[in-house]
């Protein structure tokens, strides 16, 4: 039990963390008691853009030697973003770590390394909302629908931060 | 699972605050909790001994600034050993000090006893304050917390707040000096608290720090402070300890006359070292499970070299691991990758023993890396961050597998190509032929056409 033992130390204590100095914006927490490799994350789309009022939900799935490896996320709602794939999962330098560049671009100092947390994903992704990337297109269509079409990708950004919420 | 287990954000719901990034401060990075024999990286940054050694393994560098290091360079950083045993011993004290004066003061009226006890609080009251007016940087958070009290309970927040503020309870003190109205109003305000935590923060009350709450740290129990011998684990007057370790050690080994000072400073915290403990259960480290600190020509003399994956020989590497007694199978049986990987983290165990203040006995450590690999087999091995990970051996390792899954997945094109033209030649709808790529240009969102109405 010695390496889960470490990996559901580290995740409580950054649970704890998260319910008892909450960040804005962010929440975050294991689905179960009995699975603590899997959480739920909401996301609040970051104001002044169109993500702004939405809610978006993903889960965060650790691997068993986190922190050593990053987790995956993975977003739950229909989103369209340039930086997340079709199926939902992010694509973001923070998660990827060092030495695992398929395009060569990112600095090895913003990419994945064991003192980041499940905070400093979440903030980075809020970020990532509202500055796409689209020179790292993860999603293709919306990168181009992004640069050369910008008045559809708002608006159907805005309805995807309105499905969120229920609306 | 324990949940209680020190935790910065414990300060939050104290008077300072602040002291949240002290104990930061005094945590490590990768693992989040105290430092377990600290030790820095040639960029100066301060890890864990283990936890280091784990990520050089992993990648060789800084988790924290990215350059490369190497395990060599490791330097012991004793000054925040110190800091943190003295913070440790401490720690317990401080969370209840701090906490304490929330709690409403007991009419002055009522009897003698509860006068005394009163002199008492106002004392820590004085020293709050003096601390509060220094403590100008964590005003405007307090500020805000301030804020949430007035607000109704709604929020489901902090159950400890409707009581926090220094300010608050000083004036509560004063108005009851002064009117005898006052007093009846903290009786049923301390009454209400209580039923609040319960239905308000079913989940929290669970984690939250609360007054008095059990420490992890044993050395600090709620009444007084024993604190348990580093060699049997009995619980000990701090004036007496360094006397009965030294006893203690006398009836196992003779050290050195520096390590029973050594040991008697640093009973603090080696949370990897233990099972999480919960107050009822307070540890009793089996005797024969530690050892006296290593001297420093020990640690020289002891210390294993990583060595190197290419140029070692897969018989020197399972010589290496029979010598110090750690199961290998025969030969063959095993690949060349996984010994390694098990030297690997039998050198990572040992060498952090070594800056440990209190070091396991070998049997100890040989048994922590069995239980640890018993599990990692039951799990999918992750190679994601392998640096010696060697490509072509795994490729031809699992040539089978790729071959079945290739296979597999042509049949399933084939099956789907299939029913796609059974289903056109059926009815003369497109949807099964329609190019699995349409699907995901549409991310999920529904089709285009419903999103811009």
């Amino acid at each position: 039990m010695a390496a889960k033992a470490r990996t559901l130390r580290r995740l409580l204590g950054e649970y704890r963390e998260l319910i008892n100095n909450e960040t804005e914006g962010i929440y975050a927490g294991p689905i179960s008691e009995e699975d603590w490799m899997v959480w739920e994350c909401l996301i609040a789309g970051p104001p002044d853009t169109p993500f702004e009022g939405g809610m978006f939900s993903a889960t965060l799935t650790f691997t068993d030697d986190y922190p050593l490896s990053p987790p995956t996320l993975k977003f739950t709602c229909d989103i369209l973003h340039p930086n997340v794939y079709p199926d939902g999962t992010v694509c973001i330098s923070i998660l990827h770590p060092p030495g695992d560049d398929p395009n060569m671009y990112e600095h090895a100092s913003e990419r994945w390394s064991p003192i980041q947390s499940v905070e400093k994903v979440l903030l980075s992704v809020m970020s990532m909302l509202a500055e796409p990337n689209d020179e790292s297109g993860a999603n293709v269509d919306a990168s181009k629908m992004f640069r050369e079409n910008r008045e559809r990708y708002e608006k159907i950004v805005r309805n995807c931060a309105r499905k969120t919420v229920g609306l | 699972m324990d949940v209680n287990f020190p935790d910065p954000t414990d300060w939050l719901s104290t008077s300072v605050p602040g002291i949240q990034a002290l104990e930061t401060a005094l945590s490590c990075q990768v693992c989040k909790e105290f430092f377990t024999a600290p030790v820095a990286t040639s960029c100066g940054h301060t890890f864990c001994s283990l936890c280091i050694r784990r990520c050089l393994s992993a990648t060789q560098k800084c988790p924290t600034c990215m350059t490369t290091d190497d395990e060599s360079r490791l330097r012991k950083n004793t000054l925040v050993q110190d800091i943190l045993s003295s913070f440790t011993a401490i720690r317990k004290q401080m969370l209840d000090g701090l906490v304490i004066k929330e709690e409403p003061e007991p009419p002055i009226t009522k009897e003698p006893e509860a006068e005394k006890k009163r002199v008492e609080k106002r004392s820590s009251y004085d020293f709050d304050e003096e601390i509060e007016e220094e403590e100008t940087t964590n005003n405007k958070r307090r500020g805000k917390r301030r804020k949430q009290e007035e607000a109704p309970v709604s929020s489901g927040g902090s159950s400890d707040r409707p009581r926090r503020s220094t300010r608050t309870s000083s004036q509560r003190t004063n108005s009851k000096i002064s009117s005898q109205t006052a007093i009846v109003i903290d009786d049923s305000d301390e009454d209400f608290n209580p039923n609040e935590i319960n239905s308000d923060n079913e989940f929290e009350s669970g984690s939250r720090p609360k007054r008095g709450r059990p420490s992890r740290v044993p050395e600090t129990p709620p009444t007084t402070n024993l604190v348990p011998c580093p060699i049997c684990g009995r619980l000990k007057e701090p004036e007496q300890i360094q006397s009965h370790a030294n006893r203690c050690i006398e009836g196992k080994r003779s050290p050195s006359p520096s390590q029973n000072a050594a040991n008697a400073a640093s009973s603090s915290l080696s949370p990897l070292k233990r099972p999480p403990i919960s107050f009822s259960n307070i540890p009793k480290p089996a005797a024969t499970q530690f050892r006296a600190p290593y001297t420093e020509e020990e640690k020289q003399k002891l210390k294993l070299a990583k060595g190197n994956f290419t140029l070692t020989k897969e018989a020197d590497i399972r010589k290496r691991l029979r010598e110090n007694g750690i199961r290998v199978d025969v030969k063959g049986k095993e690949s060349k990758n996984a010994i390694w990987a098990r030297l690997q983290e039998w050198t990572n165990l040992w060498n952090a023993n070594l800056d440990s203040e209190m070091p396991k006995t070998k049997q100890a450590l040989v048994k922590e890396l069995e239980t640890s690999e018993r599990h990692q087999q039951s799990q999918k091995p992750s190679v994601v961050q392998d640096k010696e990970f060697a490509r072509e051996e795994w490729g031809k390792d699992h040539r089978t597998e790729y071959e079945n899954m290739i296979a597999d997945a042509k049949m399933r094109v084939l099956k789907k190509k299939n029913e796609a033209e059974s289903a056109t030649n059926g009815d003369k709808t497109d949807t099964a032929s329609e190019p699995p790529r349409m699907t995901a240009e549409v991310n999920g969102i529904g089709s285009p056409e419903i999103i811009e109405t």
